[in-house]
């Protein structure tokens, strides 16, 4: 066993060990510095992790304190895992550089400590989800996601953020609570936690044609549950209001990465404990494609109905997740693989959306509406760039990450049955009602503003350039680099 | 000899060219007297450069190739040799006439630039060789000869030049459809005697093929005045000012003849739709066109108006001699062309020059104007006669050929109906025109004539009217002068 | 390398003039058309030079995606189009400009969008023209809008949801021809047979057809062309009557004949749809133009109307057809640019922008009147200038289909070609005919009874020369396209 085996379980504990020690550092800034460096090396090994496993070409399984099946832990560590790690790490690190300046503006010095632990907590929440290979761990983890996210939303003090955040919780809560229940039966049925042996017997008992129901239930529920939890179309009435009352960090994180675990732990639940085949004849995905094309159509078209800028973007992630789960639906490797693509390009541009937004509220008169940004960009051309790119890419145009994950999207979507055509169409309209959205704000950020005091150029810091420039290569780099990135995915979903 | 031959090609271009050119150049001078003889210079040349061309032997010349093989062609036969020489003498007789008479009238360069331009135009489609040349200069002669309709400038005018464009353009563009379709189904796209259709083929496609030439015949009737499509002429020809109504009315709506001429005898071929059902529709429009020209005209007060619709119902005359398919309708027809077109033009200049001299436009208005203008009106009764067809002028004799013809064509019920409506026709000619000259001459007792004061009578107006009306008379006597014309084209075709 | 150069020195050099901000009206002026002549050169050099040469791979990002450059027979033509008609558009621009304002915005993205004209012209495959198609819509926008009133931005809005409409449905073809078909545009189709149902590949073609066919406004997606008019005239000039649309055009010839191929969609039910829109399209477009009074909107009709002369053209999927639309797309660039400069000339010179005010104008205006006659006359059809030729060949091709459609089809020309002589003489004869009783009360102000200066007035001499001059040797130049297209 090679010292990089341990890399998953080094990332986890240097995770929460930082988490636990940043509000301890009163110092004003080391909070944040110490957590961002943490994800920074995480980052790193995870780099590590990925070029050793792509060279052996296995995943490792790594059992927590050396307590066999089925009482102890497991962490399942393969390409794919890595190379999600890696994207999380960047992005959440590139998310707080990038929002640092709002997070000193928007929270209290006494309590950025305390924000710097939520934000970690989580950190070390989607590591686990991403590495983890038993249902229960992922239980815990999913609660910890959720509480820390919502504690996160409040952390901008506002009424409306509290309310947001009650909302988060009472759906959180629920989305959990599914969860929970459906892994109840499933442990009541198999006895089972670690996947692996959950899958074995789950085929099992498919194959006898017991407990039909019970599994189906149990499908059922965590699906749903971690729908609500990833704000799917129709349940995710609690993500504007999240979004827009929270922190520029916050929101990007909550967009690009939040959402993602959930969904990273339903891959594994597809792949490793119900089987595609098995999911299949429940119809469980037609659900998961019927989900996914309402919610890009209806999110969409909510989207161009808003006035706050952050709300608007909030219903575009909710179509955008709706882009995976018609991915999921399609149930094919190819279908897998472009939804875990899309997780990596949204992941990747939403953030920066948000961070461009974010400067540019700055930029404006701090208002939240179209009108306050008319003119902004010209103020802080790097944000507006950032939010340019973002749309554009989150349009289509070729060479940006968007367009490389609808395009594989429509690939794998050729290969389906009936599908097919549906799938295309509702990817041609959600483009156009994307368009719909995003150019005409993109129009308005670089328009001319008829007042004085235009063109006074807003002098943005150092680390928040940092954090646009790095987020634009990744974007253009994902968006170019299709290929091997693909080929780290479908090798992943073997592995897994 | 192939540089001769390309000499006579290229001399071919000239008579068409050169007008058009000279038109140009005219617009441009200003000064009165130098623009009156730079005209009369390129209208004496004009006859001239068309004087070789009357020994051709009517052979085509290809002098332009487009894309996707049409390609624009000019021959000299024998139909177009005689309205050539029509149109140059008629055409120099009339911008005398119009020298005098358009010092009412502004603008008067812009007049004669597109009055010579439109010569040219004519002189296009009477060489044209295939229907895509004769096509290019109908249009042409359309656009040149819209600026003539309008020339007064007010509303109605405009309205007139706007209707007239339209009904010309679609006129012609149902041609060119029927010339699409057909080009499928010729041999070759040269006009030649006796027809070009490749007669296995057509033989298939009769009906559709008699169908399209329908639709043709109507398109190129619209020019001539042909019901369905004659509505604009009665309202573009009196608004014209009297000069260009002249040529309008006498020449400008021959060239429609001339290209459903081609259509049927040069293209079709006269065997191929002899006895069909197209032959007797379009025979029964021209039949329509006749009385219903002669009836309104009968009706209409204004002089110049009677006059246009009088021209609707001559002129079908002619289109109804030459869907007979035989050599004496032809030949009546082409004696009817001629008259028709002399006195037709005779007719406007006198009315032009009463208007001119007594701004009097109503036929009510006319009486005892014999009393002053005495030439004017003896010419007018004369070419009226001619109209009616009283020997022994010129109408005389083509109405009797045609009603020859009619007979000869043995269509039945449509032959004698044909000659009555011939009949009906003269009857009511004569009910339009000669009461105006009676009015004139003979007002009545109760006429006070102190309304009508005698003007400066002009030479020139006179002069040139009694030359056509001496042309008419004298023809009309002698038609042996013009007899080895019209004979020599009826022998290229039957 | 050459096509490389030529598409990226007009981007860059446009992009580099709101930095450098030039002071001076005259010092801009060189240096854009400068620019547009050098890049012109470029491209007619890698024109000449590069024909038949193998694709030049400049970025691959997987087994099908490719990002590539070519030089074959229809990249030559539409290249050679567009580099000799930029040059003269910029001059005449920068006169026009001069009173719009805003100048280095403007030529920026207009010089912009030359390279990426040139970009489209030169693909290789059909990612490479989707991105610079979209491209194309992003650079084109802020000319659209450039007047930043109420009007500019509604139908920049408007231009931007019909594009993006568009490109969304050519997206889905996109996807089939990129999974399906080869790398590379071959003559004839590039799809390996065999893989997918025959309806499906239909169906995608059909999408692809209306979405890159919505920047050839074609019926359904004519609406933003009339919208665009409010733009400054160089802008529907060049742009909306001889870039953007004939992109749009080259678009779906690419897809057609190089794509999915004429031997897949021959006969089918997907030919008969394509015929049916284009022909509704033809007479739609020359009747509307004749009730609009306002010229720009006039001549705007008339593009959506000739864009689908071109198409009628390649829907028949014969190589005459296609021969015919490309030598009427030649045409009608030169024709219908020489028309928005006349209109445009009008506006600058006399803020007259609708028909009833023309009155009189000819006399007033003389240069730019006949180059307006001139060219209308070539649209109008008259042998034997340009546009007789290339109809005649278009409804030919078309009627040689032999079944209802393919006639319906050379009818409608005919029909158009009608209405198209209507509504252009009306404008001819009232310029040069007023009423005598307007004559009198149209006020026309003393320093503005001429022609505008010669940066404006060169340009439609030219173009209009050039018109007549193609129309002459019609039969060259459609030789020499199908030389140049079928090998």
């Amino acid at each position: 066993m090679s010292l990089s085996f341990n890399i998953p379980f080094l990332s986890l504990f240097l995770a929460l060990l930082s988490a636990i020690a940043s509000p301890l550092l009163r110092r004003e800034g080391w909070a944040l510095n110490l957590v961002r460096a943490v994800q920074l090396a995480v980052a790193a090994l995870s780099a590590l992790l990925l070029a050793k496993l792509w060279q052996m070409g296995e995943s490792f399984t790594y059992r927590m304190g050396h307590f066999p099946a089925p009482w102890g832990n497991e962490l399942k560590a393969g390409p794919l895992e890595a190379l999600l790690a890696l994207a999380f790490s960047l992005v959440m690190f590139l998310s707080l550089t990038g929002g640092a300046e709002d997070i000193r503006r928007d929270i209290r010095t006494d309590r950025q400590g305390s924000y710097c632990l939520l934000m970690q907590l989580l950190y070390a929440a989607l590591l686990a989800m991403v590495y983890t290979n038993d249902l229960f761990t992922a239980y815990v983890f999913i609660e910890i996601a959720a509480i820390t996210a919502c504690v996160a939303v409040v952390a901008k003090e506002s009424g409306k953020s509290v309310v947001a955040a009650i909302r988060y919780l009472v759906f959180s809560c629920l989305g959990s609570g599914l969860v929970l229940l459906g892994a109840a039966i499933l442990y009541s049925i198999t006895g089972h936690l670690l996947m692996e042996s959950l899958g074995q017997a789950v085929s099992k008992l498919a194959e006898e044609g017991r407990y039909m129901v019970p599994l189906t239930a149990s499908a059922l529920l965590m699906t749903l549950g971690l729908s609500i939890k990833s704000a799917q179309f129709p349940f995710h009435a609690w993500l504007p209001d999240a979004h827009a009352s929270a922190t520029t960090s916050a929101s990007a994180i909550l967009s690009g990465l939040v959402l993602k675990g959930y969904i990273v732990l339903l891959v594994k639940l597809i792949l490793r404990v119900f089987g595609g085949s098995l999911l299949a004849s429940l119809y469980m995905n037609d659900l998961l494609f019927l989900l996914g094309l309402t919610g890009m159509l209806f999110a969409s078209v909510a989207a161009l109905r808003q006035e706050d800028v952050k709300r608007m973007v909030a219903y575009s992630s909710s179509a955008q997740i709706s882009y995976i789960f018609l991915a999921l639906g399609l149930g094919s490797r190819a279908g897998l693989a472009a939804a875990c693509f899309q997780v990596l390009a949204h992941a990747f541009t939403k953030p920066m959306i948000f961070v461009g937004a974010g400067a540019l509220i700055r930029a404006g008169n701090g208002g939240h509406y179209w009108s306050d940004l008319r003119g902004a960009a010209r103020r802080d051309p790097l944000a507006g760039v950032a939010f340019t790119v973002g749309g554009l890419s989150l349009c289509g145009l070729p060479l940006l990450a968007g367009f490389s994950a609808k395009y594989s999207l429509a690939v794998a979507a050729l290969t389906a049955g009936w599908e097919t055509m549906p799938a295309l169409f509702g990817l041609a309209a959600s483009s156009v009602l994307n368009a719909m959205y995003y150019i005409p704000a993109i129009l308005a950020i670089w328009s001319q503003r008829k007042e004085a005091g235009e063109g006074r150029r807003l002098g943005g810091t150092r680390e928040h350039h940092l954090a646009i420039g790095c987020f634009l290569v990744c974007n253009v780099v994902l968006g170019v680099a299709v290929g091997p990135i693909l080929n780290v995915i479908y090798r992943g979903l073997e592995l897994m | 000899m192939l540089t001769t031959k390309i000499m006579y090609g290229n001399w071919l271009v000239m008579p068409i060219l050169y007008p058009i050119l000279g038109g140009l150049i005219a617009s441009r001078v200003h000064t009165l007297r130098v623009r009156r003889l730079v005209v009369s210079t390129i209208l004496i040349l004009q006859m001239l450069i068309v004087l070789p061309v009357l020994f051709y032997d009517g052979t085509p010349y290809v002098f332009l190739e487009l894309g996707g093989g049409i390609r624009l062609v000019l021959m000299a036969d024998h139909l177009g040799r005689l309205f050539s020489v029509l149109i140059c003498a008629i055409w120099f007789a009339v911008a005398f006439f119009a020298y005098e008479y358009m010092n009412h009238e502004g603008h008067r360069e812009r007049f004669f630039g597109f009055y010579l331009m439109t010569l040219g135009a004519l002189m296009g489609i009477c060489f044209a060789g295939n229907l895509v040349t004769l096509y290019m200069f109908y249009e042409l002669m359309t656009l040149c000869s819209v600026p003539l309709v309008l020339h007064i400038g007010t509303r109605k005018a405009f309205d007139a030049a706007w209707r007239y464009l339209a009904f010309s353009v679609a006129g012609a563009g149902l041609g060119l459809l029927g010339l699409f379709i057909l080009q499928g189904y010729c041999t070759t796209d040269l006009f030649t005697a006796g027809g070009v259709l490749n007669l296995a083929l057509a033989g298939e496609d009769r009906q559709f093929l008699l169908a399209v030439f329908l639709v043709m015949a109507v398109g190129f009737g619209c020019k001539a005045g042909m019901f369905p499509l004659h509505a604009w002429l009665p309202i573009a020809h009196p608004v014209a000012p009297a000069p260009a109504s002249a040529v309008l009315s006498g020449l400008i709506t021959k060239m429609g003849v001339l290209a459903l001429i081609r259509v049927v005898y040069y293209l079709y071929g006269w065997e191929f739709l002899l006895g069909s059902w197209a032959q007797k529709t379009v025979l029964i429009l021209s039949l329509i066109t006749v009385l219903m020209g002669s009836t309104l005209a009968l009706r209409e007060d204004t002089l110049k108006k009677r006059l246009a619709y009088s021209t609707v119902s001559q002129v079908s005359y002619v289109i109804f001699g030459l869907m007979l398919l035989n050599p004496a309708a032809l030949e009546g027809a082409l004696f009817q062309a001629v008259f028709h077109a002399i006195a037709k033009n005779a007719l406007f200049m006198a009315t032009g020059a009463i208007i001119y001299k007594t701004h009097l436009t109503q036929v009510s208005q006319m009486r005892g104007v014999g009393r002053v203008y005495g030439i004017t009106m003896w010419c007018f009764a004369l070419a009226s006669l001619s109209l009616v067809g009283i020997p022994p002028t010129g109408g005389f004799l083509s109405k009797w050929m045609l009603a020859q013809g009619a007979l000869d064509a043995d269509l039945g019920w449509l032959s004698y109906g044909g000659i009555a409506i011939l009949m009906i026709s003269a009857l009511l000619t004569a009910g339009y025109l000669l009461p105006i000259v009676t009015n004139a001459f003979f007002p009545g007792k109760d006429f006070d004539s102190s309304n009508l004061v005698k003007q400066q009578d002009t030479w020139l107006m006179w002069i040139t009217l009694i030359f056509l009306v001496a042309a008419v008379v004298l023809l009309g006597m002698f038609p042996n002068w013009l007899s080895p014309s019209i004979d020599a084209v009826v022998g290229d075709l039957f | 390398m050459l096509m490389l150069c030529a598409v990226f020195l007009p981007i860059c050099a446009g992009a580099a003039l709101p930095l450098w901000r030039p002071h001076d009206r005259r010092t801009r002026q060189d240096y854009v058309v400068g620019a547009a002549c050098a890049t012109a050169v470029l491209a007619l050099l890698a024109v000449f030079t590069q024909a038949g040469s193998a694709p030049l791979v400049l970025l691959r990002l997987n087994d099908h995606l490719s990002v590539a450059f070519r030089v074959d027979g229809l990249s030559r033509v539409f290249g050679t189009m567009v580099s000799l008609l930029w040059p003269l558009a910029c001059l005449y621009a920068m006169e026009y400009m001069s009173r719009e304002g805003a100048e280095d915005r403007f030529f920026a993205f207009y010089l912009a969008a030359f390279g990426v004209t040139l970009g489209i012209a030169f693909s290789a495959n059909i990612l490479t023209m989707y991105f610079f198609y979209e491209l194309l819509t992003l650079v084109t926008l802020p000319l659209v809008m450039h007047s930043m009133d109420g009007k500019a931005r509604y139908a920049g809005r408007v231009y931007l949801v019909y594009s993006m409409s568009g490109a969304a449905l050519g997206f889905i073809a996109m996807v089939f021809l990129l999974q399906y078909g080869g790398d590379i545009f071959q003559f004839g189709g590039s799809l390996v047979s065999g893989a997918v149902d025959k309806n499906i590949l239909l169906t995608a073609y059909v999408l692809g057809f209306f979405g890159f066919g919505v920047k050839a406004a074609v019926f359904p997606g004519h609406k933003w062309l009339l919208r665009a008019s409010v733009a400054p005239t160089p802008v529907t000039a060049l742009l909306h009557a001889v870039a953007v649309v004939k992109s749009g055009v080259f678009a779906v010839i690419r897809i057609t004949w190089y794509g999915f191929g004429p031997d897949l969609i021959r006969g089918t039910w997907a030919q008969d749809l394509m015929l049916a829109a284009v022909l509704f399209t033809i007479v739609l477009g020359s009747s509307k133009a004749l009730q609009t009074q306002h010229l720009k909107r006039r001549l705007a009709w008339s593009t959506i109307s000739n864009l689908s002369y071109v198409l009628l053209g390649v829907a028949t999927l014969t190589t005459a057809g296609l021969v015919a639309g490309l030598t009427h797309m030649v045409f009608h660039a030169v024709l219908k640019i020489t028309l928005f400069f006349g209109v445009g000339a009008v506006h600058f010179k006399m803020h007259r922008d609708f028909v009833p005010d023309i009155e009189g104008c000819g006399p007033l205006m003389p240069v730019v009147f006949s180059t307006f006659t001139t060219a209308a006359l070539g649209l109008m059809g008259v042998p034997p200038l340009a546009g007789f030729s290339s109809k005649w060949m278009l409804a030919t091709s078309s009627a040689a289909l032999d079944t209802p459609l393919g006639y319906l089809g050379a009818a409608a020309l005919i029909a158009s070609a009608i209405l198209t002589a209507l509504y252009l003489m009306q404008i001819v004869l009232l310029a040069f005919f007023p009423r005598q009783n307007r004559a009198i009360s149209v006020k026309i102000p003393k320093k503005a009874r001429r022609d505008p200066s010669l940066r404006m007035t060169l340009p439609m001499t030219v173009l209009a020369v050039a018109s007549v001059v193609l129309g002459l040797c019609a039969n060259q130049v459609a030789r020499t396209i199908s030389a140049l297209v079928l090998g």
